[in-house]
């Protein structure tokens, strides 16, 4: 199966959330304070390296899930501290794909420590960045589901 | 007059100049949806990531905001609520969301890089090092005014020193079981969140009671300790915390005012000159953050430009957001406006600007039926909410001023380590100490205005930069131009005066400051100016896609 098959017989397209910091200060120091931009590497380091670690093994992820899927998923890739947004969009997916009671209350009460990967609402992985083996294996069995 | 008269006005005229202004600035600068975004042309999955607007709008504004837009306009009240309120709407919308959304839009067209960026790329290593003794310059100045502030609000409201202690010991155990514990995410948030409010309660009923001197000395001994730890232990779980507290900040004030429907008691003008000097420059450098502030064009050209999925969405994230911010100003304006005229010039004279906005917030946010809460909750709840951002500003402040200084020492080949760029305690402990001898040289109403013509000069700074890229661009920048004059006029004037001033009380340091200010200022204009309009004009091109060029700067078909 294509991505291009995907697109033909799904009438709604796969929902990939990945959840993950990215290496900036988000609230409330006000503009002049913040580590972010110009400012998340300073004196040649990063600020928050474990946080970029975790950036840039996610975003191999993304990559990954781009040249397989291309437009044929829906991938979001969020902060856990946009917290108004991963909300909508986690009760949207579970609204959408109507998942498990047991599968869906772990979502929503978002039983899950970040790094993250949810599909369709549901979560696949928590706490580690999964293998492109292991990625593809959870996104193409929704697929077949 | 009814305070929600004017913020229902506020509003209405925000949405309008949003519709109409912002389209005309956002058609100006070009803006094409048919031209794909760095977020697009440079997809990584890491930085360039495109979001959708409403994501990168809640991000764009969080990174805004903060004690900036709230104290700025409290301290300038003291002319009046009218020029404050005008100037707010004004400034907001011709020059701080014009500053903004073209900061965004010039950082697109040079393949994501920062205003920062685009201007090292131009002058160069000198010009680097000038922008370090700037930046430098004005983190010692924000370290001592908010140091001032956090202590007055302390003695002031005493249950705030309390809980704020309690959260820094909260979210350093928070850290520890979300980063370090890897404990789920919803309910260690949830109780987080219950701890949190609970401070705003140990603090009523526990009180800490200091002398300003005492808690001066806990801050200075707070930030060196706290810009030196890993940012795990504290910085991170805090930033996670202090969003929850700016949502509830922002809802509870606007929400709580059209409950409280409260009567501006504040004069409409005072007069055109009061003890911080003219109204004019004064009042366009103390009210940074609500009108328009150069450290945005960082936050704009930095991380937000990498993630714009279309062009069109700069204007929503980067007009829209500054609009908002103006909104969060107003509301902090009637705080202070709807308290008595002696009640506010008698806590104003005190250097009470905190307690002034957490006294009127905190009188909305208890009118709001649904909460029930009383108005010294509330008003506990609002300085803990401003603290908490101020205390944030302090540490991550002295943070960055230690990187500054680092940088400062460090050489251009190889990066070449010395002990004054290797050694973080040197850094620290030099900022803490001239951040001390600044907040003991002078008071805050003569610390403040220093920073804000420091953060007003960086926009003036951002504004040439984007005015010069327009003009090779071939493009019309009077919109650009004139916010770019005015600000250099404002700045610079403000700057020559506090320099006079400052001498004359005898405030010599602050006056040594202002000087640096004004001569490093004039100096990266220059510079930046020259090397800018070396390059011949090159028109708009018409295609859709960049390519890297000699200097990463250009785009082409």
């Amino acid at each position: 199966m294509t991505a291009k098959t995907i697109e033909v017989f799904q009438m709604q397209k796969p929902s990939v959330i990945l959840i993950r910091e990215t290496e900036e200060q988000v609230a409330s120091s006000g503009c002049c304070g913040k580590f972010e931009g110009d400012f998340a590497r300073c004196a040649g380091e990063w600020v928050f390296p474990e946080r970029r670690r975790i950036k840039e093994g996610m975003g191999e992820v993304a990559r990954w899930l781009q040249e397989e899927f291309g437009d044929a998923i829906e991938l979001t890739v969020v902060d856990p501290r946009n917290q108004l947004y991963l909300f909508y969009k986690i009760f949207r997916d579970l609204w959408s794909y109507r998942p498990s009671f047991g599968a869906a209350l772990r979502s929503a009460a978002m039983i899950f420590a970040f790094p993250a990967v949810l599909v369709n609402g549901v979560v696949k992985f928590s706490r580690h960045i999964p293998r492109r083996e292991q990625i593809m294996q959870a996104v193409w069995a929704t697929i077949s589901i | 007059m009814s305070a929600v008269v004017l913020v229902l006005l506020s509003m209405a005229l925000l949405v309008i100049a949003y519709s109409s202004y912002g389209s005309f600035i956002a058609r100006r600068l070009g803006v094409d949806d048919a031209r794909k975004t760095p977020a697009h042309t440079m997809y990584d999955g890491v930085d360039y990531v495109p979001a959708k607007a409403p994501v990168l709008l809640g991000h764009h504004f969080a990174s805004i905001a903060g004690a900036g837009p709230i104290v700025g306009p409290i301290f300038a009240a003291i002319f009046g609520w009218v020029p404050v309120y005008f100037w707010l709407l004004l400034g907001g919308v011709f020059i701080g969301s014009v500053h903004d959304l073209s900061s965004i839009i010039a950082s697109i067209r040079h393949r994501g890089k920062s205003i920062g960026e685009i201007i090292e790329d131009h002058i160069g290593l000198s010009g680097k090092k000038l922008f370090l003794i700037f930046s430098w310059s004005a983190m010692l100045l924000v370290i001592a005014v908010f140091t001032r502030i956090i202590a007055n609000t302390f003695i002031t409201v005493p249950a705030t020193a309390t809980a704020s202690v309690l959260f820094i010991f909260l979210a350093v155990i928070f850290g520890f079981a979300i980063y370090r514990r890897n404990l789920p995410l919803g309910p260690t948030s949830l109780i987080g969140v219950i701890l949190l409010f609970s401070c705003v309660g140990l603090g009523m009923r526990f009180p800490l009671t200091l002398p300003f001197a005492a808690w001066v000395a806990i801050l200075m001994i707070y930030v060196w300790i706290a810009s030196v730890t890993p940012v795990w232990i504290l910085l991170q779980p805090r930033d996670y915390l202090n969003s929850f507290l700016l949502y509830a900040l922002v809802a509870g004030g606007v929400i709580g005012v059209f409950f409280a429907n409260p009567t501006i008691n504040l004069a409409p003008l005072t007069s055109l000159k009061t003890s911080i000097g003219w109204i004019f420059p004064v009042l366009f450098v103390t009210v940074a953050c609500g009108a328009i502030s150069g450290f945005h064009s960082l936050v704009a050209s930095g991380t937000t430009s990498k993630q714009l999925n279309k062009e069109s969405d700069a204007k929503i994230v980067g007009f829209g957001g500054m609009l908002i911010e103006v909104l969060l100003a107003i509301i902090s304006l009637m705080a202070a406006a709807t308290l008595s005229t002696e009640r506010f010039q008698d806590m104003w004279s005190k250097g009470l600007y905190v307690p002034i906005f957490s006294e009127g917030v905190g009188y909305f946010i208890s009118k709001i039926p649904a909460l029930s809460i009383s108005h010294e909750t509330a008003i506990t709840f609002s300085a803990l909410a401003v603290s908490a951002f101020a205390l944030t500003t302090l540490d991550t402040c002295t943070r960055l001023a230690r990187f500054a200084f680092q940088e400062f020492f460090e050489t251009a080949k190889g990066r070449e380590k010395s002990v004054l760029s290797s050694n973080r305690l040197i850094g620290t402990t030099v900022t803490v100490a001239m951040s001390l001898t600044f907040l003991v040289s002078g008071k805050s109403d003569a610390i403040w205005p220093i920073f804000g013509s420091a953060n007003q000069m960086l926009a003036a700074l951002a504004l040439l930069a984007v005015s010069v890229w327009l003009a090779k661009r071939q493009r019309g920048n009077l919109y650009t131009l004139l916010p770019m004059f005015f600000m250099f006029a404002v700045t610079l004037t403000a700057l020559s005066t506090l320099i006079y001033q400052n001498g004359v009380k005898g405030n010599y340091l602050l006056s040594v400051i202002a000087s640096l200010l004004f001569v490093v200022a004039i100096l990266l204009a220059v510079m930046a100016a020259r090397s800018l309009m070396k390059t011949v004009p090159v028109p708009e091109p018409a295609g859709h896609e960049m390519r890297p060029v000699a200097g990463g700067l250009d785009e082409t078909t």
